[in-house]
């Protein structure tokens, strides 16, 4: 069955993922945003278990703070993996998180070193001044790349495009260049049928200017008169128009004889009319001459 | 071609609102609050 992709249609699952990845990354954040905060309330350091005598035991909850970062570290690549299936700017959003939790860590920081709100029976020493300058360097660290980001995608900024032959492609026209007609159909004859469009073919398509819809509905056509006339296996599309791959590697080094038998077959099958017959055994020979 | 639904970067700062929230609740009930 050849398939071809009808119109864009929204891909639930990353959607899903995504939204539950950013969901879980704010929440990391915000779990590790405030078990800092309480680890900083007893004066920036604590400890538990272990066989030693613990000076300064932490605070209810600090547990969550590993935990959180590595339920993180897993939204943030779901989030990712979701956002970059849908596209656009849902890949670049994510980045938020590195944002995020650098700014509010930094925060922490400032506010401890500028005005603790710990009591002053607590031991704060390692504050003051310290952690007014890792206050800084955490807002810069979050803030930079933030600014970068969105100078990149200011309107009118360059699109990054990628360049095959002499046509050049967005990010955006190759993610669906590669995903439809991939076809595999052994139903009607038994023979495996597999055909991929790859943005190199898409910029063999005569150089002007396509609609990727148009272009593989126009090859997913062409394939289907291939296939009629009995051409079978992977294919490839070249600036002559389809050719078959299989046909392709044998002539460059293939058996004559297997090629030939292969021909036969397909004409005593019927499909291959006597005249392609002829033409293909012609081409055959001369290809192996 | 590309549809870029405006109703999912609602859905986007929706789920970031209920993640913070999600993330305190659980941070204040580990932490007996």
């Amino acid at each position: 069955m050849i398939t071809t992709p009808a119109r864009y249609s929204p891909p639930w699952l990353a959607i899903a993922g995504f939204l539950l990845g950013m969901a879980g990354v704010a929440g990391s954040v915000t779990v590790v945003f405030l078990g800092m905060r309480s680890v900083l309330d007893v004066g920036g350091q604590c400890a538990s278990g272990g066989p030693y005598v613990i000076a300064v035991p932490c605070p209810d909850g600090t547990w969550t703070l590993p935990l959180a970062v590595f339920a993180g570290l897993g939204f943030v690549f779901l989030a990712v993996a979701g956002g970059t299936k849908v596209g656009g700017i849902y890949a670049t959003l994510p980045g938020l998180a590195w944002t995020g939790l650098f700014c509010s860590l930094g925060f922490n920081f400032l506010q401890w070193g500028i005005a603790p709100p710990a009591d002053p029976s607590v031991d704060s020493s390692g504050g003051g001044l310290v952690f007014v300058l890792l206050g800084l360097m955490f807002e810069a660290m979050g803030i930079v790349p933030l600014f970068t980001t969105l100078w990149a995608m200011r309107p009118g900024a360059p699109k990054q495009s990628f360049t095959f032959g002499d046509r050049s492609f967005t990010a955006d026209e190759l993610k669906h260049a590669s995903d439809p007609l991939r076809t595999d159909d052994s139903t009607a004859s038994g023979t495996p049928f597999e055909t991929s469009i790859q943005a190199p073919f898409a910029a063999m398509a005569g150089g002007k200017n396509v609609d990727m819809n148009e272009l593989l509905s126009e090859v997913a056509k062409t394939v289907a008169e291939a296939r009629a006339k009995g051409i079978v296996g992977p294919m490839v599309m070249t600036p002559g128009g389809l050719q078959s791959l299989a046909g392709a590697t044998g002539a460059a080094g293939g058996d004559l004889v297997a090629e030939l038998e292969r021909l036969t077959t397909l004409h005593q099958a019927g499909n291959l009319t006597d005249e392609e017959f002829a033409a293909a055994k012609q081409n055959l020979l001369k290809e192996h001459s | 071609m590309n549809i870029r639904p405006a109703w999912l970067l609602i859905l986007a700062a929706l789920a970031i609102v209920l993640g913070i929230a999600a993330g305190a609740w659980v941070y204040t009930t580990a932490a007996g609050g």
